[in-house]
């Protein structure tokens, strides 16, 4: 039986004989089984949806707590680790369609109503052609001319060259300058943070202002007089209350606890959360809905 | 004259455009940032576009099943077409099965998760060099009560702050005991220590990445800055 | 740990954790509403709304920059009720999100809301916007959105990374109402500088218990503080262990220190 299965679904690289049938019955039998779930009771539908949904979670969980082999430390689901995952990611792919429609609807929309600012849509949609067209291009024919030159002016453009520019000189570039923005938001962030008259705000910046001291050559030379070893050649206690050693104590002493603190709570929410997703007792206006 | 065709180099200029109108946010929204704020999204969801087929859909969907005669695979477009069905009357709630799969796969990954990053967090927490009480000293240390005090002191810190901040976090007891309220303000205030240090040691790295981008117009395209 | 097999003490605990809280949600389910504390940033939603409302200026809700995974799920489920006090109040909504998967969802979920509160004629199929799937860009789309639309009230939930302080400050120079919150930590010190209301760690997945006063999600609540609890009281006993093998008499004495040592290393993984 599991012979023949693995005998139907075995790849065929040469397109013998029934490819071509197969990838029908595949898509046939894949519609099948949609027209009956759309056939099922409407009351059923929920249970339907519970039961895909604790199958996704399924896969996972049983692979985790099945028993495995001690010399290769796997069990049976192991090998089909990739498999779950490339279906996962293969599927979830098809639904960057949900983002492309969306966006293009919104923007041509601007175009074709003439609303204000439609200009910016039509900028949008040539980067976004250009970008989609060329990146492709350099995927499949890199060296494919896309410009002829014109001695005296440019020389010939390839599609990979094209896909450059958009990418280093403007991608990148662009990701970066936005990245480097947060330098001047953090400045303004922490000087709002400093004129909060509060316990809290002061207690953050303090610890803000010992940590960034600690790691500049301004802060460290506040406290440089204090020696870290004595006249004696033994460590001087003193020594703990140079910048850089109390920034350092305050991290491990005081973030590291705190932060423990948080994330056992984080992640028993998660736990918490996943689990009423995956047993379908979630609650909230998505969940009750009659479908 | 080598100059000026340096400074009109194509991908230098998009990126200094870019660059400037993008910082130019900072001070006030304009044109400006507008035109490479829609550049940058065009680009973006184009190479999106381009990132998931070449380095998804075509090595694992489409080469599998057409070079690689896996035919299985097409049993992934009807499932992938379910999506759409939100811009259905009749078929929305089909969208809803394969959300649910998609649910269920992240909220069944939680278990391995639990295991592998919270417990060896629980286990950290009562490591030999969290011992309440000291281990003997080292002979011929000049300092050792000092060493042990500390010792000690910093362990109950470290153990304090866990609780109290773990007390902070408790929702179903009313915060009207005295101790259960006490113990919370002060894991409040704990907690404000520490976000203050995550602020503090972040600081720097931003403003490194402003100065790359300063390195970025002032050297690599402006030549202002030598070095 | 990749399998439950290597420590199944550890694995033994995961279990009791997950049935301690299912336990309680059943419980809770069968008419057990158990109490929750106080949250304040979350009583800042209604005021948030209305203010914008009087403004005549759009809310703004943004899911994060994960992709579909729980903590996404969480604000969306948090950004139902934020939605239906915009129904109530006749205002709009945008949700700016980075996943095609997310969009789906989101657009679902509000339409859900704008029904759940009587005003399904509210939702407009432009205020759910797929921006791309790349960090800063999409940053810098969420801002682009901020100053132009002048958002009156934001609502920052879900996992953040370094742009978190982009959406927070282009809020504040726009002087919008902001509450946030985040599961992770990192940014947490950002949104308390930059918003006025930040709700931290764990307050994040309370959030639509506490809102919502259903009985399941304070069920699930109630359970996670029992499983804290239980982490904590391991933590206590663990310790008494180590500290108790400091004390020279007992750590010399097998009869003592074998049990001690056994007890201490249980939950160990490799």
């Amino acid at each position: 039986m599991l012979h023949t299965l693995q005998h139907f679904f075995a790849p065929m690289p040469g397109h013998g004989a029934w490819y071509f049938e197969k990838l029908a019955l595949g898509l046939l039998f894949m519609f099948a089984i949609l027209g009956a779930l759309q056939l099922a009771p409407r009351r059923a539908r929920k249970g339907i949806i519970a039961f895909f949904t604790f199958l996704g979670g399924a896969y996972y969980a049983a692979e985790f707590f099945w028993p495995t082999n001690s010399a290769t430390n796997q069990n049976f689901l192991t090998p089909y680790q990739d498999t779950v995952a490339g279906l996962a990611s293969v599927v979830g792919s098809f639904a960057i369609g949900l983002g492309v429609i969306s966006l293009l609807q919104n923007h041509t929309r601007q175009l074709a109503r003439r609303r204000p600012g439609w200009g910016y849509s039509a900028i949008f949609l040539v980067f976004f052609l250009a970008m989609t067209v060329f990146g492709l291009m350099n995927a499949y024919s890199a060296k494919s001319t896309v410009i002829p030159a014109v001695p005296g002016f440019w020389a010939r453009q390839d599609a990979h060259g094209l896909f450059q520019f958009l990418f280093v000189g403007g991608l990148t570039n662009l990701g970066s300058a936005t990245f480097a923005m947060i330098a001047f938001y953090i400045a303004s962030a922490a000087y709002r943070a400093f004129r909060i008259r509060s316990l809290e705000a002061t207690l953050l910046m303090i610890a803000a202002l010992i940590i960034m001291f600690g790691s500049v050559s301004f802060g460290t030379w506040l406290t440089h007089g204090i020696h870290p070893v004595l006249a004696d050649g033994s460590e001087n206690p003193w020594a703990n209350l140079r910048i850089e050693n109390i920034a350092q104590w305050l991290m491990l002493q005081v973030n590291t606890p705190a932060q423990r603190g948080i994330l056992f709570g984080l992640t028993l929410g998660l736990l918490a959360t996943s689990l009423r997703y995956w047993l379908s007792l979630e609650r909230g206006a998505y969940f009750e809905k009659e479908l | 004259m080598e100059y000026i065709r340096h400074l009109f180099n194509p991908i230098l200029l998009f990126g200094a455009l870019g660059t400037m109108a993008i910082l130019s946010l900072v001070f006030k929204e304009n044109r400006f940032y507008r035109v490479f704020e829609h550049v940058f999204l065009g680009l973006a969801l184009g190479y999106d576009l381009e990132f998931t087929w070449t380095t998804i859909l075509r090595p694992l969907f489409w080469d599998a099943m057409v070079r690689d005669g896996q035919w299985a695979w097409v049993m992934t477009v009807p499932v992938g077409l379910m999506f759409y069905g939100i811009y259905t009357q009749r078929f929305t709630w089909m969208s809803r099965v394969v959300f649910g799969i998609f649910f269920g796969l992240n909220a069944g990954a939680v278990f391995q998760d639990f295991a592998g990053r919270v417990v060896p967090q629980v286990t950290k927490s009562f490591l030999p060099s969290k011992s309440l009480i000291p281990p003997p000293p080292i002979p011929g240390d000049p300092h050792a009560l000092l060493h042990q005090i500390s010792f000690v002191l910093n362990n109950f810190l470290f153990l304090g702050i866990v609780v109290s901040v773990l007390v902070y976090f408790l929702f179903a007891f009313e915060q009207k005991n005295k101790a259960v309220l006490r113990t919370a303000q002060i894991g409040r205030w704990v907690l404000m220590f520490a976000f203050g240090a995550i602020f503090g040691s972040t600081i720097m790295t931003r403003m490194a990445l402003l100065i790359d981008r300063m390195y970025f117009i002032f050297h690599d395209w402006l030549r202002l800055v030598k070095g | 740990m990749q399998h439950a097999s290597e420590n199944w003490w550890v694995s033994g605990l995961v279990i009791l954790l997950s049935l301690i809280i299912v336990g309680k949600v059943l419980l809770a389910q069968r008419g057990r509403v158990p109490f929750i504390r106080r949250i304040s940033g979350l009583n800042a939603i209604d005021e948030a709304v209305g203010r914008a409302t009087e403004m005549g200026r759009p809310v703004m809700m943004v899911p994060g920059i994960s992709g579909l995974d729980v903590v996404t799920l969480q604000a969306l489920s948090i950004f139902s009720y934020i939605a239906r006090a915009v129904a109530r109040f006749g205002n709009k909504s945008i949700i700016p999100t980075i996943d095609p998967i997310v969009t789906g969802v989101a657009e679902e979920t509000l339409q859900d809301a704008y029904a759940d509160a009587g005003r399904p004629e509210l939702y407009d199929s432009g205020d759910v916007r797929y921006l791309t799937g790349q960090q800063f860009a999409f940053a810098s789309g969420v801002a682009g959105i901020i100053v132009r639309e002048k958002v009156a009230a934001s609502f920052l939930f879900g996992a953040f990374f370094a742009e978190s302080l982009i959406f927070a400050e282009v809020g504040q120079q726009v002087g919008a109402i902001q509450v946030a919150g985040t599961t992770e930590t990192n940014q947490i010190p950002f949104f308390i500088a930059a918003c006025d209301y930040v709700i931290i760690g764990d307050e994040f997945y309370a959030a639509s218990a506490y809102l919502s006063r259903d009985p399941t999600l304070l069920g699930s609540i109630v359970g996670q503080d029992y499983c804290k609890l239980l982490l904590l009281a391991i933590i206590f006993l663990g310790l008494i262990g180590v500290s108790l093998l400091n004390v020279p008499f007992l750590a010399h004495s097998s009869l003592f220190s074998h049990p001690l040592h056994w007890v201490v290393d249980l939950l160990k993984v490799k």
